[in-house]
């Protein structure tokens, strides 16, 4: 484990005793930022960026947004009412989608499709590929989440940083700790980079917002956002398996996600310019809405790309259709992108990971790379 | 001394209770060893709970309910909610069991190690039949069998309905077999990758995908009850025949031939006497035992006793009350969370460790018992526990614990818990403390008590 800049955490927490020099990230300030965000539960891609299609009317009529609500991206699709923040990063050329892409993986269950999504890799690895890239990168990675997730996990450095659940110690109580640990190095180093909190994350209390993806992901824009900030990060949004009266449901996630993705830009700052976040979750859902108004697991769903440096305004890739005879499996959007191969394109015009480490050790099972995802 | 009491109750138990060092101070090595007895496992709290199989049977019953609704259209999210309660209530009351247990046992070593070869052989909480399990797994797979051999340990442990499911064994069918050429289904691996990887022999043994393969197809056949296998055992572990995969094996270098589901259980024993298993598991206890970076006279100890005793584990349990290393004046392991608040627990009590809330706690430090992160289990160094992230939230902690415990004397109960392991600039600390439970939290977070 690595220490985080203390001055981020200070920041984060309003105010903190100073303790001794916090160590920063190896790489960064002038470096190109690379986030990942997973969304955990299988994200209703088709309700995010709905598709003119007429099919749709008879598969999710009435648990859709009426379409003069949606946001017309002029080009056969339209986004949710819920992220017109979104939609302005697209006006900007600051976001692009890909439709309809998926792993390998063709179960149904999440756990498994969230492994295959984190490792990427061939049977048995049990190393994340956000890892593998930072061995080749060089640089650390952070993850926001309680412990490494695995799209992390293996052997370059990486350290996490999570909400607190509960209050603060007083800055009394730390002053003594760290008198307490400076005979200890273990601790004594914990500390000070730990650099603790006397009141909750950002001003804004209560237990059940540590789940709130806005504040997480401004919480990841702040600590990549500063002066030796990491390069890497990943941030893990739960909550998307919505097999029932999703509608309102995916209304206000969509606002956090919305939210979350404006603040990641404004505390990201100038670096905003230089960094590519890619959103994708472990599988779509059903084509068909099921007798609950909501949707169960499926295949494609949906990836969205922002960052100053993506090649924004466009949807890339190819669009199966929703006819029956289109569907996979005769219920689900088809998989017709793989993610790993936009994974692949995105570290490489991106992070400039050169193709013959991506395609033999950080990506060995995708497909080619695709391109033109970078501006 | 009464430095060695302190270092059995917390080296090698579970955290001193109360009173416990000056129980245990006559003889020390004499009570450990007195814990290496089968009443111990009994003592275990399992009556408000439920066999694999009832729990199987229930979750089976369920599901068929579900689909029923899906067929005919219904409405299933009611069913659904019910299904994800059953789960959930489930994983709380084994969650309950074990938090509890370990807060009162007086066999804290043998708690200890009970704890030890489940995270060896790990089942965690993955979806909802692992969730539902992964208690149960502990309690009829593991805890039973600690005082046995390694090779009915791992044999309890790998072909336990929990262990089938979490490495979808359940899901393997033998290519040439009835079913297999029928349903043009296959192997799947993971049992049997992880068992040579993680459970038996590890790399180290130079084992090839060959070696995987065959030891995969002896273990197709392995599963659990299910209707379409006609078979009345639903929810226990079963070997259907019409699943297996005829036909001799070859598991590094060794020819076994098709004996049913005999086969597998000879392989396994085979792996389980390995020296190299023997190296791997005198290696982890070490490293659990004594420092991450454990003594090789101590390794070299342990796999001589494992070999010598045909892995008798309790041979090997008197091999660390015996072993120098494991008295040695200073404390070098960080606690785990589970380490921490089950010391914690022992020395307060669980309402005032959890105050109400297990779920944020073990969220809040990152480890939930039952849901360990992959089939390696948890980490076991000292270096993964005690990152920045993981201190703030110690810390939080300790200081919730001591806001909610006021009237607590944080002096006698440091020298309650860590007696002479306790140092001068704790106690200082402690007492200078400018408030009871200030004192409090410096005490749960000194460096003396956040090792052991």
């Amino acid at each position: 484990m690595r220490p985080i800049s203390r001055r981020v955490f200070l920041e984060l927490t309003g105010a903190a005793t100073l303790l001794s020099s916090g160590a920063v990230f190896a790489k960064g300030v002038e470096g190109r930022k690379f986030i990942f965000v997973i969304l955990r539960g299988g994200m209703d891609g088709l309700s995010a960026l709905i598709p003119d299609d007429p099919e749709m009317n008879g598969l999710r009529g009435p648990i859709l947004p009426a379409v003069q609500e949606r946001l017309d991206l002029q080009n056969g699709f339209r986004l949710h009412p819920s992220l017109a923040g979104v939609h302005s990063l697209y006006d900007l050329k600051e976001a692009a989608f890909i439709h309809a892409a998926a792993t390998p993986f063709r179960g149904r269950s999440h756990f498994d499709g969230q492994d295959v999504l984190e490792t990427l890799g061939k049977p048995g690895e049990n190393s994340g590929w956000l890892n593998r890239s930072l061995q080749a990168s060089g640089g650390e990675g952070l993850a926001v989440d309680y412990a490494i997730p695995l799209a992390l996990q293996g052997e370059a450095p990486v350290t996490n940083w999570s909400p607190p659940v509960f209050s603060g110690a007083s800055d009394e109580l730390l002053a003594r700790l760290s008198d307490l640990y400076s005979e200890d190095p273990v601790f004594s180093e914990a500390m000070a980079s730990a650099q603790m909190t006397p009141n909750i994350t950002m001003g804004r209390k209560g237990r059940n917002r540590r789940k709130n993806y806005s504040i997480l992901l401004e919480a990841m824009g702040r600590l990549m956002g500063a002066e030796n900030g990491p390069n890497v990060g990943m941030v893990s949004l739960d909550g998307w398996d919505t097999h029932a009266n999703q509608a309102g449901d995916l209304d206000r996630r969509f606002r956090q996600l919305n939210e979350g993705v404006l603040a990641l830009k404004k505390e990201l700052g100038i670096y905003w310019a230089s960094t590519c976040v890619v959103v994708c979750s472990e599988f779509g859902r059903t084509a068909k809405a099921n007798g609950t108004r909501g949707t169960d697991h499926g295949t494609g769903g949906l990836v969205m790309l922002f960052g100053g440096s993506v090649n924004g305004g466009q949807i890339y890739g190819d669009w199966p259709g929703l006819r029956a005879n289109q569907l996979f499996e005769g219920r689900d959007l088809a998989p017709a992108n793989d993610i790993g191969a936009i994974l692949k394109g995105v570290l490489r015009d991106h992070m400039g990971l050169d193709s013959r480490t991506l395609g033999a050790y950080i990506f060995p099972d995708s497909p080619r790379a695709l391109d033109r995802l970078i501006a | 001394m009464t430095l060695d009491a302190a270092i059995a109750c917390n080296r090698f138990g579970l955290g001193a209770r109360r009173g416990e060092i000056a129980r245990v101070a006559g003889d020390p090595a004499a009570w450990l060893d007195g814990q290496l007895n089968d009443k111990v496992h009994t003592a275990f709290p399992a009556q408000n709970l439920r066999s694999s199989e009832d729990l199987l049977v229930d979750l089976i019953k369920a599901r068929q309910q579900r689909q029923k609704a899906r067929q005919s259209n219904g409405i299933d999210a009611a069913l659904a909610k019910s299904m994800s309660k059953l789960v959930r209530n489930t994983l709380r009351s084994e969650t309950h069991a074990r938090t509890s247990f370990g807060a009162m046992t007086d066999a804290p070593f043998h708690e200890r190690l009970v704890r030890f070869w489940a995270n060896h052989f790990t089942v965690a909480a993955r979806n909802p039949q692992t969730t539902i399990i992964a208690g149960a797994y502990e309690r009829e797979a593991i805890r039973p069998n600690i005082l046995s051999s390694f090779t009915d340990l791992a044999e309890r442990a790998i072909l336990h309905q929990g262990m089938l499911i979490y490495l979808d064994n359940i899901q393997s069918v033998g290519p040439s077999s009835r079913v297999g050429k029928r349903r043009k289904r296959g192997l799947n691996e993971n049992l049997a990758r992880e068992v040579l990887e993680l459970h038996t022999v590890t790399p180290e043994a130079g084992y090839s995908q060959d070696d995987v393969e065959e030891l995969s197809k002896a273990l197709t056949g392995w599963t659990v009850g299910h209707k379409r296998f006609g078979t009345d055992a639903l929810g226990k572990t079963v070997f259907v025949e019409h699943i297996h995969e005829p036909g001799a094996r070859r598991v590094l270098g060794k020819r076994y031939a098709d004996s049913g589901s005999d086969q597998a259980r000879r392989i396994l024993a085979d792996l389980s006497k390995s020296p190299h298993t023997a190296h791997h598991i005198a290696t982890k206890l070490a490293r659990h035992f004594v420092s991450d970076r454990p003594p090789e006279r101590l390794i070299k100890s342990l796999k001589t006793a494992f070999l010598d005793s045909d892995g008798d584990l309790k041979s090997l349990y008197r091999i660390l009350i015996d072993a120098p290393e494991l008295w040695a004046t200073e404390t070098v392991k960080v606690k785990s969370p589970d380490e921490l608040l089950t010391s914690a627990s022992r020395l307060l009590s669980v309402q005032s460790v959890f105050a109400g809330n297990p779920r944020d706690v073990f969220t809040s430090l990152a480890q939930q018992p039952f849901t360990a992160p992959s089939p390696a289990g948890w980490p076991d160094s000292s270096d993964h526990w005690i990152g920045p992230d993981a201190l703030s939230k110690r810390i939080e902690w300790a200081n919730r614990v001591s806001l909610r415990s006021s009237n607590v004397d944080a002096r006698a109960t440091l020298k309650d818990g860590l007696g002479e392991q306790v140092s001068p600039q704790t106690l200082q600390a402690v007492s200078r403390a400018e408030s009871s439970s200030q004192a409090l939290a410096l005490a749960l977070l000194s460096p003396d008590f956040q090792r052991r």
